[in-house]
């Protein structure tokens, strides 16, 4: 009998974790068609690769900086390989409410939670998740101007427990609704980060952000800017977007 | 030593006969440790390590590993090959070149992948143990995650099939042995199913051989919230194919050797071995990593005792003033009782802790520690790093054993290992 206590506790616990993941999952509303409009701004529709470029400022001084493409296909998936990084190699797997890493060194890619998409010099979740409509909707409208231009004034709440943050209020362009800066909030409801939008380029007709600015609320030195290089289209194969595939990734790009 | 040689050599030209893209990456690792060693069951008088001519240091070793990946003749290519210098126990250098993965991928269509040769197939979910990694060679404790390079793949050849949440393998494992003519040795057929379903990964392991009875398994993933991630694995198998030590022997183990050689249990009986675990990241980013793990292979508490009782037996044969054969007869006996000694224990329930600081920039630490749960001995092994420039980190590590004399890492004759070096990445 004694025996069979250590295997019945290892299935009573299986069970559970399978039975809690058979959670019923609540269809996602309709994306918010403003929030689409602001994803256009950073996300072009279709599947397309974005090279970023990722400097991380302590004061004036420069520490470090970073170079990654992230392979986006539609609001919800996508793959980041870190192209020059401290961890070189690493490749990143966003895919709906999952969130995998592979570093070079490991052949397993493991699971991360919500909160380790929030680390790093440039947070997980900032680099991989680009659009805002698959993650958030509007919960509060007002108005508000913003260096003297008119701006819709948007409180963002997540709809998705893998959202980077827990809420963003984000400022935008009342005239088109272009980003102009955000404040945002961890699911604990502490005020993380700011962001800045401060530069758009027109590429192919179309006006898309080409560099970002995260202030650290938490610690005011740091700043993260993000240089939105280059954005050219790519359809990857699905398999691309599964994480046991990570393992043996062919490089899209060569 | 010869034959990695000339398997890079045929790579390197297969690579500069066609065009394509290359990446070279190099890692090394310098490392220097000391030990101490105690009297204890397994050393009375300090006998067993002066006959074994452990030394307590310093010793040195040097490793590096090349990792080269191309694409050439509609091939991915990649080679791992590592080459060491290290000092054994006893002090004596040992030169060594070995080939860590050693593959070709062809991906067949958008959904079939083909990889032929040498490679490290991590299926399991857990960070120390892994039941129903049946495709990949054992984690270390004190660097599961191979940051070192250590550790050698597997002979397969694998095909799978990938959708967008699913994947289906096959893998057939084995060896080649040249005697007289090329023959395969040991063949298995390792199986896999994975699927993410309702954002659980869900994987179903099976490995099928000639010698050994089928081996099923599952594991299992999921995010829970915010900071928590539980995992688990689960593998059965009839009969055990681990060696234990002849003290054990009792009238329904049917196979083994003579009455001074291991054996392995035929007795129909199914053991399982399973592990449940989990990550959790508190505020400021420390992670914590549990995992209990359970064997019915290994060793009860009375087994243990029963080979503990054995081992005073030959404490007291050895305490007879004078010496002479019977002396030596059981020296003997207590060094084949320190071979029943696994590196991530011989008993059949653990615990594994580590806590170590995420992202925190060039200082990083790790607290780890394996927990006997049977006697309560144990091994701790805390690690600090520090990175001083990208690609170059200091190292310092320690493995502290722990517990009463009779316990399983009280008894071992070493009480500590200090271990200081230098990992580069260039």
């Amino acid at each position: 009998m004694m025996k069979m206590i250590p295997r019945i506790a290892l299935l009573a616990l299986l069970i559970v974790a399978s039975l809690a993941a058979a959670e019923i999952e609540v269809p996602a509303a309709p994306a918010d068609a403003r929030l689409v409009r602001i994803d256009s701004f950073r996300i072009p529709d279709g599947e397309f690769r974005v090279r970023t470029k990722i400097s991380q400022w302590v004061g004036e001084t420069l520490a470090e900086t970073a170079l990654f493409d992230v392979y986006v296909s539609g609001p919800d998936k996508s793959l980041v390989i870190a192209r020059r990084y401290k961890t070189e190699g690493m490749r990143l797997l966003y895919v709906g409410e999952n969130m995998w890493v592979l570093f070079p060194e490991t052949q397993r890619p493991i699971r991360i939670t919500p909160v380790q998409r929030l680390l790093g010099e440039a947070s997980n979740g900032d680099v991989a998740r680009l659009g805002l409509s698959a993650d958030y909707r509007v919960a509060e409208e007002s108005r508000e101007d913003v260096g003297g231009v008119p701006c819709l004034k948007l409180l963002l709440a997540a709809v998705r427990k893998s959202s980077t943050y827990g809420r963003i209020l984000l400022f935008v362009r009342a005239s088109d609704l272009r980003p102009v800066k955000a404040d945002l909030f961890l699911i604990s409801g502490k005020h993380a980060k700011s962001a800045v939008y401060d530069e758009y380029r027109s590429t192919g007709g179309l006006t898309v952000l080409a560099r970002m600015t995260i202030f650290d609320r938490i610690e005011p030195a740091k700043r993260t800017v993000f240089e939105y290089l280059d954005i050219a289209p790519g359809a990857l194969p699905d398999k691309y977007y599964n994480k046991n595939y990570l393992v043996h990734l062919q490089d899209p790009d060569k | 030593m010869r034959r990695a040689a000339v398997i890079t050599a045929i790579f390197l030209l297969a690579r500069a006969a066609a065009p394509g893209a290359v990446s070279f990456r190099f890692y090394g690792a310098a490392r220097t440790w000391v030990s101490s060693f105690r009297e204890s069951l397994f050393n009375p008088g300090n006998r067993a390590v002066e006959f074994l001519g452990w030394r307590r240091g310093p010793l040195a070793s040097l490793a590096a590993t090349a990792e080269i990946e191309a694409d050439a003749l509609s091939l991915h290519w990649r080679l791992d090959l590592q080459g060491s210098a290290a000092q054994g126990e006893s002090g004596v250098w040992r030169r060594e070149l070995r080939i860590g993965q050693l593959f070709v991928q062809k991906d067949l269509s958008e959904s079939w992948v083909l990889a032929v040769g040498r490679s490290i197939q991590r299926w399991g979910t857990g960070y120390v143990f892994n039941p129903t990694d049946v495709a990949a060679p054992e984690r270390e404790l004190g660097d599961p995650d191979n940051t070192e390079r250590r550790a050698v793949g597997l002979d397969m050849v694998k095909l799978e099939r990938f959708s967008a949440t699913s994947s289906l393998a096959f893998c057939l494992l084995a060896g080649m042995e040249a005697q007289g003519r090329w023959r395969l040795t040991s063949p298995r057929l390792a199986f896999r199913f994975y699927k993410n379903i309702w954002d659980t990964d869900l994987s179903l392991v099976a490995l099928f051989s000639r010698e050994e009875t089928p081996l099923l398994g599952l594991n299992v993933s999921r995010v829970f919230g915010e900071r928590l991630e539980v995992h688990g694995e689960l593998a059965a198998q009839q009969n055990s194919y681990q060696l234990y030590h002849p003290s054990l022997a009792e009238s329904r183990l049917v196979s083994g050797g003579g009455p001074f050689l291991d054996f392995r249990r035929d007795d129909g009986e199914l053991y399982v071995q399973g592990l449940v675990g989990f990550q959790y990241t508190f505020p400021g980013g420390i992670l914590w990593v549990a995992e209990y793990y359970h064997r019915d292979q290994g060793y009860s508490l009375s087994e243990w005792r029963t080979l503990i009782g054995g081992v005073r037996g030959l404490n007291d044969m050895m305490s007879v003033p004078g010496g002479g054969p019977e002396s030596a007869a059981a020296l003997q006996g207590i060094l084949t009782g320190l071979a029943a000694y696994s590196p991530k224990g011989t008993l059949r329930d653990y615990l594994v802790n580590y806590l170590q600081n995420l992202g925190a920039g060039a200082f990083e630490w790790r607290i780890g520690w394996l927990l006997n749960l049977a006697d309560m001995s144990g091994v701790g092994f805390p690690e600090f790093r520090w990175t001083f420039r990208n690609g170059f980190t200091f190292f310092l590590r320690s493995y502290i054993f722990l517990g009463r004399g009779s316990s399983e890492f009280g008894a071992f004759p070493r009480s500590r290992t200090l271990e200081g070096g230098l990992r580069f990445r260039l």
